[in-house]
């Protein structure tokens, strides 16, 4: 199975922002309700997980007798 | 029955967490797990994609909230096997923006992105509604409407 383009746009932004890892850190000389104290803070954790299920060839051959 | 040499199938999830800084009600801190992406066939394959081969590790990092509920809503909508979270998600993700404060939008237009999703970042230690009325009254009260 070759790989779809959804899969490499997903490689791709997976590749670009993994180096990202680190959580919004506030900045003690930025006013707290300045809009430069809202721009570092709105971002959100992302949580990747690869599930893996066994496909059994016999399975959904759809025999009915 | 399962055989040596039957294939696998590969589903990558993704699950969104805000932070606690962020003001929103805790209840909405971990989105629904949606799979955005899947793969039939074996992980050494020469076409298998890339997050197929670091699939034993949990991979964390951080994105730009507002992409990152476009791109919730689009795989939502776009693969089936996430038909029956559509709900979910859609509720979720009202629940973390602010597009429903038409209030706000009439009240006062701020040149951030030319949107107003960081107005209830504004207040991070009041949660939701109370959080809103208090921009809407004291964007009211500075514009002298």
């Amino acid at each position: 199975m070759s790989k779809s383009s959804r899969s490499i746009t997903i490689d791709n932004w997976i590749d670009k922002a993994k180096h990202y890892v680190c959580p919004p850190v506030g900045d003690a000389y930025v006013p707290h309700r300045s809009l430069d104290y809202l721009l570092w803070q709105d971002d959100v954790e992302c949580i990747l997980n690869v599930r893996q299920k066994q496909v059994s060839k016999s399975s959904g051959l759809g025999f009915s007798d | 029955m399962q055989g040596l040499f039957d294939p696998k199938e590969f589903k990558l999830t993704l699950r969104l967490c805000v932070p606690p800084s962020s003001g929103f009600l805790v209840y909405y801190r971990h989105s629904p797990i949606v799979v955005i992406d899947e793969y039939t066939g074996d992980e050494d394959d020469a076409d298998a994609p890339e997050w197929l081969r670091a699939h034993r590790l949990e991979r964390k990092f951080w994105q730009q909230r507002s992409l990152m509920l476009d791109l919730m809503l689009y795989f939502v909508a776009d693969l089936p096997e996430n038909a029956r979270l559509s709900s979910k998600v859609e509720t979720w993700c009202k629940a973390i923006s602010v597009s429903n404060l038409y209030v706000l939008d009439s009240v006062i237009t701020y040149p951030v992105k030319g949107s107003c999703i960081w107005y209830d970042n504004l207040y991070p230690s009041t949660g939701g509604c109370q959080a809103r009325l208090s921009i809407q009254y004291t964007w009211t009260q500075a514009a002298g409407i």
